[in-house]
């Protein structure tokens, strides 16, 4: 096989959606009707609404991050783009979030106490907690967070 | 001889939600609960049975109605939901140990 039918071969083995949406709340539902879709058209999955609710409110909280920190001052007016990567060997769901905001210190996030009843801190707990790869880094045009999870 | 008779009467209010719980449904629920606050009220239960989806602004407000009772002598329950995936979240993030869980609205009244 040659190196582009192999890439052809990769291609047809991704279901890919590609969002670019405003950053606001009000369309979130949109990305959250992708992922299930997404999710739930695997087979064989053990628990597909349960997989299906994680990786939707994993990624809900990481918009949300963006449009409470990243875009602090006007997000109505920012957008986020979003990509969706179903690959299948290994099987996996990978989404990429890219936004143009300010970057966000992921190092100065503690970990929440839970049993103190915390009010604050649970976004990026519930992302890491939920999702089996969770990576951020700061772009020269802006942030790019990448969340894997396994199916 | 003089008889005085004082009633008090003390209000148990029981929050009901259904559906999503999130950043983009929750101005009017905070809004709620801060007036329900600031009129006095601090015994309250949770029913959270049909709620599908909870996320952390959800979950900051159900604490800081808990926070805000508590600091006045008062107390939140909670009715779980019935949705096994927001069950586990609630599970996950240790809300199953830091509010009283109850089976129903009535039962909570009750135990107060």
């Amino acid at each position: 096989m040659t190196t582009n039918q192999q890439s052809q071969a990769a291609i047809a083995l991704t279901d890919t959606i590609r969002l670019e949406l405003p950053a606001t709340y009000k369309y979130l539902n949109i990305l959250g009707n992708c992922l299930s879709s997404m999710v739930e058209s695997v087979d064989g999955l053990g628990e597909p609404k349960i997989t299906s609710y994680n990786v939707q409110l994993a990624v809900h909280e990481a918009c949300t991050n963006i449009i409470q920190h990243a875009y602090t001052h006007n997000p109505e007016n920012e957008r986020i783009s979003i990509s969706l990567a179903l690959y299948q060997n290994p099987r996996r769901l990978q989404i990429d979030l890219l936004d143009s905001g300010q970057p966000f210190d992921i190092t100065s996030v503690k970990e929440p106490d839970l049993l103190a009843g915390q009010i604050h801190g649970y976004g990026l707990f519930l992302i890491k907690n939920l999702m089996d790869e969770v990576d951020y880094t700061r772009l020269p045009e802006g942030n790019h967070w990448r969340l894997v999870k396994n199916l | 001889m003089d008889i005085m008779i004082k009633e008090y009467a003390i209000r148990y209010i029981a929050i009901c939600l259904h559906g999503r719980v999130d950043a983009s449904t929750i101005s009017p629920l905070r809004a709620q609960v801060d007036q329900l606050l600031n009129e006095g009220v601090h015994f309250f239960v949770l029913d959270l049975s049909e709620v599908t989806f909870l996320d952390s602004t959800g979950l900051a407000l159900l604490i800081y109605l808990l926070k805000r009772s508590q600091q006045v002598g008062g107390d939140v329950k909670m009715v779980f939901p019935i949705d096994e995936a927001t069950r586990r979240l609630l599970q996950l993030t240790r809300f199953d140990r830091v509010f009283e869980v109850v089976e129903s609205v009535d039962l909570a009244l009750s135990s107060f």
